[in-house]
């Protein structure tokens, strides 16, 4: 790979090892494994770039390898029932009681719940938009066609809404 | 224009929709109570599904450690027996292929017999009867019904060469 090539990869890999963090860690609910995992996404994201491939849109073929990976690692081990369920979920610090640390714990696990009972391609879908992505970046990272989009994410929020409705009821 | 549905209702709020519906969301919002409540109800649930989820987030994002480069490996130059034995899909292509063709010849010895005997050239043809006729080959002796010919012989190549085939030219 070129020196220009590679400063490319470094930068890249600098500006946005935090972000694929993030999503791994979405994805598996484990610091040490999303960390574990974000080390492999970019590998073979740099060895992708080494082979000199042409690439048009880096930050979505990241995210898209991030993605595989972590599912795969995910159908492995069969983790798929662990996704968002690991104790590791940080409980926000302005928390200030235990009966509510234990409310607030309780509507984090109802939240879970409601994730895990979307379909693996609405789940994929909610978590790109969840990152922040148009519906045509999600589109090309998902592989999920453009013009379903809009539905699926209007399902998955009405559900993720009525679990939390649920849980404020309680 | 008839009610806003939920996907368009979404696509609006992410500012997705196309222009065109955008415009004609405008104008029937204006005059349909019921969908402009839809509109608001809807946009204060992303908010809060999206407050929600970052409760899930991690409390912490540590630094990018040292990025450890692999060493990379171009496909072309990959040896054959590595492509063979690591690639997922073509090991047990491989297996499968052997597979068949060992069964095959399994196969051939057990319900066709000898391949030499099989392929046994004829010496001698002799017309017993209207509807018989005695082959003589190096495989030994057998007569067939002229009318059940294709149970007893097959042409092969040179149509004037009849093969026998031992087990069914006796019937």
């Amino acid at each position: 790979m070129d020196a220009g090539r590679s400063d490319l990869f470094d930068q890249f890999y600098r500006e946005n090892y935090p972000r694929i963090y993030r999503y791994s860690y979405r994805l598996v609910g484990n610091s040490e494994e999303a960390e574990q995992l974000t080390q492999e996404s970019f590998k073979n994201l740099y060895c992708v770039f080494a082979n000199g491939t042409r690439i048009t849109d880096i930050k979505a073929l990241a995210y898209r390898i991030a993605h595989n990976v972590c599912l795969n690692f995910l159908k492995k081990g069969d983790k798929f029932k662990n996704v968002l369920g690991h104790n590791g979920y940080a409980i926000p610090l302005s928390v200030p009681s235990v009966e509510d640390e234990v409310i607030a714990k309780h509507r984090l696990e109802l939240l879970r719940k409601a994730i895990l009972s979307l379909s693996k391609r609405d789940q994929r879908c909610l978590f790109l938009y969840w990152e922040g992505f148009s519906y045509r970046e999600i589109s090309t990272i998902a592989n999920i066609r453009g013009t379903s989009i809009g539905r699926i994410l209007a399902r998955a929020i009405n559900r993720l809404s009525n679990e939390r409705q649920r849980g404020k009821g309680l | 224009m008839k009610h806003l549905d939920p996907q368009l209702i979404q696509m609006l709020l992410d500012g997705e929709a196309h222009d065109d519906e955008k415009l004609r969301a405008e104008h029937h919002i204006h005059d349909c109570a019921g969908c402009r409540a839809k509109l608001e109800r809807a946009g204060f649930k992303l908010k809060a599904v999206m407050k929600d989820l970052e409760g899930l987030d991690p409390a912490t994002v540590p630094s990018p450690p040292a990025f450890d480069r692999p060493l990379v490996d171009k496909g072309p130059k990959r040896p054959l027996i590595r492509v063979l034995v690591l690639s997922p899909i073509k090991v047990p292509a491989f297996l499968l292929v052997l597979m068949a063709g060992v069964l095959i010849i399994l196969a051939r010895l057990l319900f066709v017999g000898n391949p030499a005997q099989k392929n046994a050239a004829i010496t001698k043809v002799s017309a017993d009867g209207p509807d018989s006729v005695t082959l003589i080959s190096s495989a030994g002796e057998t007569t067939i019904r002229l009318n059940t010919v294709t149970y007893g012989f097959k042409v092969v190549e040179d149509p004037s060469i009849l093969v026998l085939k031992k087990g069914d030219t006796n019937e």
